[in-house]
C-alpha cells in the first residue's frame, strides 16, 4: 500500500512538473524519465515477485506497457533518451558475465561445457535449418529465393534464431542472487555460444554478401575483415581488461566511475571501429577475472553496488522497444520457430550432456536457461536489416517477435530451473564458510568394521551445525576421525550431516608431526597459557611457529579453493587459527572474514613473552571483523595493537587502523543454543534418562552437586575439591547426603601439564572419597571420566541441586549457561567463578573467587541452605539473561556485523559493561 | 634547496596527519578538467559534455541531499551557528556582487540577455560557500568554528535558487511561484522516497531507490531550471527531520554516489571553461573581495557564534570546496550559455583561491 502511494506520488509529481514545463528551448527530461522509471519499474518488478516471477519480467513488462506501442507512459522521445544508456548497459553486463566466468574454477569441466555448447548448438542450427528449408515457401522472409540465396538467407535466420542472451542470463543470475553449478554452466555455455554465434554470424554475413553479390571483395579480405572483427575485439578487450586491472590494482580509487567509463570506451570505440563492443567487454571481463583475480574481486564488488540500477534501465528500455503488433502480425511464425527451437535445443542438451560428468539435476535444468534472447539477437536483427533491406527487415520482424516471446518466458523458465536445482535461495540463506581446527563430524568402524559417525558435543559445534544447516556452504576443518579418509569425495569433501546432508565438510589433512608442532605446541603450549591466567608457563618454540604458520597457510589455500563468491562470508574460529587471514588476504584480497577469538586475551604486558605476537596481531587484524568474548579482552587486544603496532582506534573504539586497512573489533558474549536445550528438558524421556543416570552412577544421595568440564588446568578442579573437602570437614552431617558428581572429559592429555593435572585430580577425588565416605553410604565425590550426550547432560543438570563453575581463567564457559537453560523448573544454584566470562552476564550466581577456598567453601553452603524461593528468584532471573543471548544471536550478531561493513553503518559501538568485583 | 623540500614534506605530513590530502583537491580536478576539455587536449568535447549534463544534475541533487542530511536544527547551538555562517556568507556574497558588478560595469554589457545584477549576483553567490573544515576531533579545532563552515553553505544554495528561478522566469512573482512549486515537488520526492525505502528490505534494492529519488530530485531542477541543489538541499533536510531508517539509508547510499559524483562535477567544471575577454580583471576581483570577505567575516561569525574562529581555520575558508563550483555549474546549466562568465569566473577564481588558501596554510604551519 505505501508503495503504490509513493509510486502515485512520483507519477503526480512528474505531472505536475510536465505541466509547469521547461523553459523554451530546453528539452532535458532524460534525468527525469530514468528516475521515474527507475522507481516505478522496481515497484513492478517488487509486484511481479510476488507471483514468483523474476524481477526482471516486471521491468520489460513495465517498458512494454508504458512504452510508446502501448500506454505511450514513455513517449517515443524519453525512450530515445532512455535508449542513450542502453550501449553502456549492454557492455556492463558482458564485463559482468566475462568476470563470471572463472577458467580455473571451471577447471577440468571447461572441456565438457565447450562440448556441450557445440553439440547443442550444432543440433539446434542443423535441425532448424532443416525445417526452414522444408517451410520456406510459408516463411514470411523471402519465399521467392533459391539455391544458393536461401541458403545464404537461411543460415542468417538460423545462426540469428539460435543465439542465446548472456547478458539476461547474467541477469536472471545477478537479479535472483543464485549460485551453485547450474548458474556457472549456463552462463559459460552462453558466453561460449555468444562467442561461437558472432564469429558464424560473421561468416553468414561474407556468404550472403557472396549471394546476393554486394561485394567483390575476395576471400582474403573477407578472413581480414572477420580477424578484425572478432580477434580485434577480442584483443582490444584483453588490452582493456588489463589496463583496468593495473588501474585496480595501482591506483583503485573511483572505481564505479571509472567502470562506467570503460564501458563507455568499450561500447563506443567497439562501434565506430566495428570491433563487436560485446565480445570486447567479454574478453575484458575475463581477463580481469582470469589474471588478476584480487582486482576481478575488487570489481564486482563495484559491479554489486552500481549494477542494478543499470540493469532496471536496460530492461525497460527493451520492453519499451517490443513492438506488441508484431508479435500479434507474426505470432504463429514466431510461436512455431520458438517451439522447434526449444524441442531442439532440449535434444541439443540431451545429446551433449552425455559422457560429461556433470550431474543430472545440473543437466536436468540446463535447458531452461538457454531460452532467453535479448540484445545481441536484436543487435544481430538489425545488422541484418541495415545491409540486406529487401528480406533483412523480414528476418529483423520475425525476430523481433521472436525476442518478444523468448524475452517473457527465458526468464521465468531459468528462475524456475534455478528454484528446482536448489541455486535460487541463495540470496536468502546464503552460504558460509567455517572455519575451525575441530570437525563437526567424525568418522570411525565399529568392531564390526561398520561406517559410523559421532558428531561433536560442544554448544558452538552444534550453534554453527545448525547455522550451516540453514545455510549451506562449506565447514573446513582438521581431519581427525579414524575412517574420515574413506568417506570423502577426490577434493577431501564430504556433505553432513550424514543422516540429511545439508553443507559439505572440507577435511583437511594433517601429518602427526606438523599436528603436534601446530595444535599440540604453538595453540596449546604457547597461546592457550598465554592466554589464561593460570601457573602455567606458555613455551614458545621456533619449530612449533614455523608448524602453526604452514598449517594455518594450509586452511587459507582450502578457503580460496571453497570460495566461489568473495561475497561469501568466511567465518574463523579461534585461536588456532590466528594467521589463516593475510595468507586468504594475499590470495583473495576482497574476501570478507570474521574471526571469533573464543579464549580470553591476555593485556599487553603478558603478550610480550609471546615472541611472535606482532604477527599474531597483524593476522589477526588482517580479518575485517573481530570479535572476542568480553569487553575486557577486546581492550586488552586494542591496547595490545596500539602499543605494539602503533595502530590507531576511531573514537567510539571498535574500528582500528593500522597501516592502510582497517578491522572493526568487537566483544560479542557466546550464548548456548537454548531452545534445543529447553526441548530436551521438557522432553518426556528425560525423566527416563534422570533414572538411567541415578543407577549408572548410584546416585542415591538426597543432595547432589555438579560440575562439568574438560580436564584442563583452567578450570579450577583442584581448588574445587579443596572447597568441597572443607565443607565435608566443616558440615559432616553432609557425609552421605551429598553426592558432587564430577564430569571431566580428559583433554590435550599427551601434553605434559594437562597429564599433571588429570593425576592430581584423580589423587584428589581418591583423598576426599577415603577421607568422607560413611560406611553403607554414598561417596561424596562421582568422577565420571568421559563425555556424556546433551540429554544425559540435562538430566544431570535437573538432578542437581547446585553446579560449581570455578574456572581460574575462562572466555565464556558455556556450563554455566547450559545449567540455566536446562532448569526451565526455576530451581537450582550456580555457584561460579568470577573469572569466568560467564559472570560479566550472570549476576544473579553465587560469585566466587576459587582462589579463596574458605570463600568458595561459604559459598557451597549458601547454596545449599539457600531456600527455595530465593532459588527461584534467582534462576529466573539467570533464565531471562541466557535465553536472550542464544547461540544463534551470538552468531548473527558477528555475521551481520560482518556484512554491515559492506551494506550498513555499523552498529556495534565499544560497550563497556561493568565487570563483577571479585 | 633541501630547507625548501624538508619544509615542503613536513608540511604533507602534517596534512596527512590531519586526514587531509596533500595537494589542493579542487583546484587539481579543475585543472585536469580545464585539461582534457575544448581549451586542453579536447578529450572532453562539447558534443561530450552535453552527454554528461544528466550527471551534473544528479551529482548537484546528490551534494544537496548530503548538505541537507547534515542540517539539524534542533542540535544544540545550531541555529546561532547557521546564523552565524549565513552572515559570513552574506558578507562575501554582498562584497564579491558589488565587485563583480562594479567590473561588469566599467567593461560594458557582458551577457545580452541577463542583466548585470543577476550575473553578478550569481558570482557573489558562488563565491561565498567555504571548504569544509576537517573534524574537530582531528585536530583540535573548536567544534563551532568547524561547524559555521559547514553551515555557511545553506544561504547561497537558497538565494541561489532564488535567482536561478529569476533568470527563468520575467517577473520576480512568477519565479517566487515556481520555486514554491519546486520546493513542493523535492517534499513530495522526498516523502515518496521515505516510503520506498522504507518499505523494501534489501540494500539493493534500498539503493535503487535512492538512487532513483535522487535522479527525481536532479531530473525536476533540470527540467525546471532551476537549482538542483535547492532541491536536493530541500530533500535532505526532510529526510533528516523525519529521521528513521530512511535517513540512515538514504545517507548511506548518497555518501557511496557522493566521491564519484564530486570528481565528476569538478571535471565538467573545468572542461567547460571559456576564455572570455575580461576574464582576468573579473577573477582578479572576486578572488580579493572573496579572501577579504572571509578575513573579515570569519571574526565576525566567530562573534555571533560565541566562539573564537582561529586564524588557520578563517585561512582554510579562503578554499572554496566543491559547493561554489557547483552552484556556478548548476547556473551554467540552467541558465545555458548566458551564464557562461559565471562559471569560468569561479572555476577560474577557485583554483586561484584554493591556492592561495595553500599557500597561506603553508607559510602558517611552516613559521
Amino acid at each position: 500500500m505505501k508503495r503504490a502511494l509513493a509510486v502515485a506520488i512520483v507519477m503526480a509529481a512528474v505531472l505536475w512538473v510536465r505541466r509547469i514545463g521547461a523553459p523554451e528551448g530546453s528539452s532535458h527530461a532524460t534525468v527525469l524519465a530514468v528516475g521515474f522509471t527507475l522507481i516505478v519499474a522496481s515497484v513492478a518488478g517488487v509486484v511481479v515477485r510476488r507471483f514468483r516471477l523474476p524481477r526482471l519480467t516486471g521491468y520489460l513488462l513495465f517498458g512494454l506497457f508504458a512504452g510508446p506501442y502501448l500506454t505511450n507512459v514513455i513517449t517515443g522521445p524519453v525512450a530515445a533518451q532512455l535508449n542513450a544508456i542502453t550501449g553502456i548497459a549492454t557492455t556492463l553486463i558482458a564485463l559482468i558475465a566475462g568476470l563470471m566466468i572463472n577458467v580455473e574454477r571451471l577447471g577440468r569441466r571447461l572441456a565438457a561445457i565447450a562440448r556441450l555448447t557445440l553439440v547443442t548448438m550444432g543440433i539446434a542450427m542443423a535441425g532448424l535449418l532443416a525445417a526452414a528449408w522444408l517451410v520456406w515457401p510459408w516463411l514470411p522472409v523471402a519465399p521467392e529465393a533459391t539455391g544458393v540465396l536461401k541458403l545464404s538467407i537461411a543460415l542468417l535466420l538460423v545462426v540469428t534464431v539460435v543465439s542465446f542472451s548472456p547478458t539476461m542470463t547474467a541477469a536472471v543470475i545477478a537479479e535472483t542472487g543464485a549460485r551453485g553449478r547450474l548458474s556457472d554452466l549456463v552462463l559459460a555455455l552462453v558466453v561460449l555460444a555468444d562467442v561461437a554465434v558472432i564469429v558464424l554470424f560473421s561468416f553468414a554475413m561474407q556468404f550472403a554478401r557472396f549471394a546476393v553479390n554486394q561485394t567483390a571483395a575476395g576471400d582474403v579480405d573477407v578472413l581480414v575483415r572477420l580477424a578484425w572483427e572478432i580477434g580485434g575485439a577480442i584483443a582490444f578487450g584483453s588490452l582493456v581488461g588489463a589496463l583496468f586491472a593495473l588501474y585496480l590494482r595501482y591506483v583503485g580509487r573511483e572505481v564505479t566511475l571509472v567502470l562506467l567509463a570503460v564501458c563507455v570506451v568499450l561500447s563506443q570505440v567497439g562501434a565506430t571501429q566495428r570491433l563487436e563492443p560485446l565480445l570486447a567487454a567479454m574478453a575484458a571481463g575475463l581477463v580481469i577475472e582470469n589474471l588478476a583475480v584480487a582486482e576481478g574481486d575488487m570489481l564486482k564488488v563495484a559491479v554489486q553496488r552500481g549494477a542494478l540500477p543499470v540493469l532496471i534501465i536496460f530492461f525497460v528500455t527493451v520492453g519499451a522497444s517490443l513492438r506488441a503488433e508484431t508479435l500479434t502480425a507474426l505470432g504463429l511464425v514466431a510461436i512455431g520457430l520458438a517451439v522447434a527451437r526449444l524441442a531442439l535445443i532440449r535434444l541439443g542438451v540431451a545429446v551433449g550432456i552425455k559422457g560429461t560428468d556433470i550431474d543430472r539435476p545440473t543437466a536436468a535444468s540446463v535447458w531452461t536457461g538457454l531460452i532467453s534472447q535479448a540484445g545481441i539477437t536484436l543487435g544481430l536483427a538489425a545488422l541484418i536489416a541495415a545491409e540486406f533491406p529487401e528480406w533483412g527487415s523480414q528476418i529483423q520482424l520475425v525476430l523481433v517477435a521472436l525476442i518478444v516471446l523468448h524475452e517473457l518466458i527465458g526468464p521465468v523458465l531459468f528462475r524456475l530451473g534455478l528454484e528446482r536445482s536448489g541455486e535460487i535461495d541463495a540470496r536468502a540463506a546464503r552460504p558460509l564458510i567455517v572455519v575451525s581446527n575441530r570437525e563437526p563430524y567424525l568418522h570411525r568402524r565399529d568392531q564390526q568394521g561398520r561406517l559410523m559417525f559421532s558428531s561433536a558435543t560442544g554448544g558452538v559445534a552444534i550453534a554453527l551445525d545448525a547455522l550451516m544447516r540453514e545455510r549451506g556452504g562449506v565447514w573446513i576443518a582438521h581431519g581427525a576421525g579414524p575412517a574420515d579418509r574413506e568417506v570423502v569425495d577426490e577434493s577431501d569433501k564430504v556433505p553432513v550431516p550424514p543422516d540429511a546432508p545439508a553443507y559439505q565438510l572440507r577435511r583437511l589433512w594433517l601429518e602427526d608431526r606438523e599436528f603436534s608442532g601446530y595444535y599440540g605446541g604453538f595453540a596449546n603450549e604457547g597461546l592457550w597459557p598465554l592466554c589464561h591466567q593460570v601457573d602455567v608457563r606458555p613455551t614458545f618454540r621456533a619449530d612449533d611457529w614455523a608448524a602453526y604458520q604452514s598449517v594455518n597457510a594450509r586452511f587459507a589455500a582450502a578457503i580460496d579453493e571453497e570460495l566461489i563468491s568473495t561475497d561469501t562470508p568466511v567465518f574463523i574460529h579461534d585461536y588456532h587459527l590466528a594467521v589463516v587471514a593475510p595468507v586468504l588476504r594475499e590470495r583473495r584480497p576482497a574476501v570478507r572474514t570474521a574471526l571469533f577469538w573464543h579464549i580470553p586475551w591476555p593485556y599487553p604486558d603478558r603478550l610480550r613473552i609471546c615472541p611472535w605476537r606482532r604477527e599474531i596481531l597483524t593476522g589477526l587484524l588482517a580479518n575485517d571483523f573481530l570479535a572476542f568474548q568480553l569487553e575486557r579482552d577486546r581492550r586488552n587486544f586494542v591496547q595490545a595493537v596500539e602499543e605494539e603496532l602503533r595502530g590507531e582506534v576511531e573514537a567510539d573504539g571498535a574500528r582500528i587502523y593500522v597501516g592502510r586497512r582497517s578491522s572493526v573489533v568487537v566483544s560479542v558474549p557466546i550464548g548456548v543454543d537454548y531452545d534445543r536445550i529447553q526441548s530436551v528438558a521438557t522432553n518426556p524421556e528425560l525423566g527416563a534418562e534422570q533414572q538411567r543416570l541415578i543407577e549408572a552412577f548410584d546416585l542415591q544421595a538426597p543432595l547432589l552437586g555438579v560440575g562439568v568440564d574438560r580436564l584442563d588446568y583452567t578450570k579450577g578442579i583442584p581448588e574445587r575439591l579443596a572447597a568441597l573437602d572443607l565443607l565435608l570437614a566443616r558440615r559432616p552431617e553432609l557425609r552421605g547426603r551429598l553426592t558432587f558428581v564430577q564430569i571431566g572429559v580428559p583433554s590435550r592429555s599427551t601434553l605434559e601439564s594437562y597429564g599433571a593435572i588429570e593425576a592430581e585430580i584423580d589423587r584428589r577425588i581418591a583423598e576426599i572419597n577415603a577421607r568422607h565416605t560413611v560406611d553403607g553410604l554414598p561417596a561424596p565425590i562421582y568422577y565420571y571420566k568421559a563425555a556424556l550426550n546433551l540429554q544425559s547432560l540435562v538430566a544431570l543438570y535437573r538432578l542437581a541441586r547446585f553446579c560449581v563453575v570455578s574456572s581460574l581463567h575462562d572466555g565464556m564457559n558455556l556450563v554455566a549457561k547450559e545449567f540455566v537453560a536446562a532448569r526451565d523448573d526455576e530451581d537450582g544454584v550456580l555457584v561460579l567463578s568470577a573469572l569466568a566470562g560467564a559472570a560479566q552476564e550472570l549476576g544473579e550466581a553465587i560469585i566466587i573467587n576459587p582462589y579463596e577456598i574458605e570463600g568458595f567453601t561459604n559459598a557451597l553452603e549458601q547454596a545449599l541452605d539457600m531456600s527455595r524461593e530465593e532459588r527461584r528468584v534467582r534462576m529466573r532471573a539467570l533464565r531471562r539473561v541466557v535465553a536472550g543471548r542464544n547461540v544463534f544471536g551470538w552468531a548473527s550478531d558477528i555475521l551481520e556485523g560482518l556484512e554491515s561493513l559492506w551494506t550498513k553503518p555499523l552498529h556495534y559501538a565499544a560497550r563497556a559493561s561493568e565487570e563483577t568485583p571479585v | 634547496m633541501e630547507t625548501m623540500s624538508s619544509t615542503g614534506a613536513l608540511w604533507v605530513r602534517r596534512r596527512l596527519a590531519l586526514g587531509l590530502a596533500p595537494t589542493p583537491v579542487t583546484a587539481l580536478l579543475l585543472s585536469v578538467g580545464i585539461m582534457l576539455g575544448p581549451q586542453g587536449f579536447r578529450l572532453l568535447s562539447l558534443n561530450l559534455l552535453s552527454y554528461l549534463d544528466p550527471a551534473v544534475s544528479v551529482a548537484l541533487a546528490a551534494l544537496g541531499v548530503l548538505i541537507g542530511l547534515g542540517l539539524d536544527i534542533r542540535r544544540p547551538l545550531e541555529i546561532r551557528l547557521l546564523a552565524a555562517g549565513t552572515a559570513e556568507a552574506s558578507l562575501t556574497v554582498l562584497l564579491v556582487s558589488l565587485g563583480i558588478a562594479a567590473v561588469l560595469i566599467a567593461r560594458g554589457p557582458a551577457s545580452p540577455d541577463l542583466p548585470i545584477w543577476l550575473l553578478a549576483g550569481l558570482v557573489g553567490i558562488c563565491a561565498a560557500p567555504s571548504s569544509t573544515v576537517p573534524a574537530p576531533s582531528a585536530n583540535g579545532i573548536p567544534a563551532e568554528a568547524s561547524r559555521i563552515a559547514d553551515l555557511d553553505d545553506v544561504l547561497p544554495i537558497v538565494i541561489g535558487g532564488m535567482a536561478l528561478a529569476l533568470v527563468r522566469e520575467s517577473t520576480a512573482g512568477a519565479a517566487m511561484w515556481l520555486l514554491v512549486q519546486a520546493v513542493a515537488l523535492a517534499l513530495a520526492v522526498a516523502v515518496a522516497g521515505s516510503l520506498l525505502v522504507e518499505q523494501s528490505t534489501s540494500d539493493d534494492e534500498q539503493r535503487v531507490f535512492t538512487i532513483g529519488a535522487v535522479l527525481l530530485l536532479g531530473g525536476i531542477a533540470e527540467f525546471l531550471s532551476l537549482s538542483a541543489l535547492l532541491a536536493g538541499l530541500v530533500a535532505g533536510a526532510f529526510w533528516n527531520a523525519t529521521g528513521g531508517a530512511a535517513r540512515d539509508r538514504v545517507a548511506r547510499d548518497v555518501r557511496h554516489m557522493q566521491h564519484p559524483l564530486v570528481v565528476l562535477l569538478l571535471v565538467i567544471a573545468g572542461a567547460r571553461l571559456e576564455v572570455l575577454s575580461g576574464l582576468g580583471a573579473l577573477v582578479a576581483a572576486y578572488v580579493m573581495l572573496r579572501v577579504t570577505g572571509k578575513l573579515v567575516g570569519g571574526p565576525l561569525a566567530g562573534w555571533i557564534a560565541g566562539t573564537k574562529v582561529p586564524a588557520s581555520i578563517v585561512l582554510q575558508w579562503i578554499s572554496p570546496g566543491v559547493i561554489a563550483v557547483a552552484f556556478a555549474l548548476n547556473a551554467a546549466q540552467a541558465a545555458g550559455d548566458r551564464a557562461g562568465l559565471v562559471l569560468s569566473v569561479v572555476v577560474t577564481g577557485s583554483i586561484l583561491s584554493d591556492l592561495a588558501s595553500l599557500f597561506g596554510r603553508r607559510s602558517k604551519a611552516t613559521s
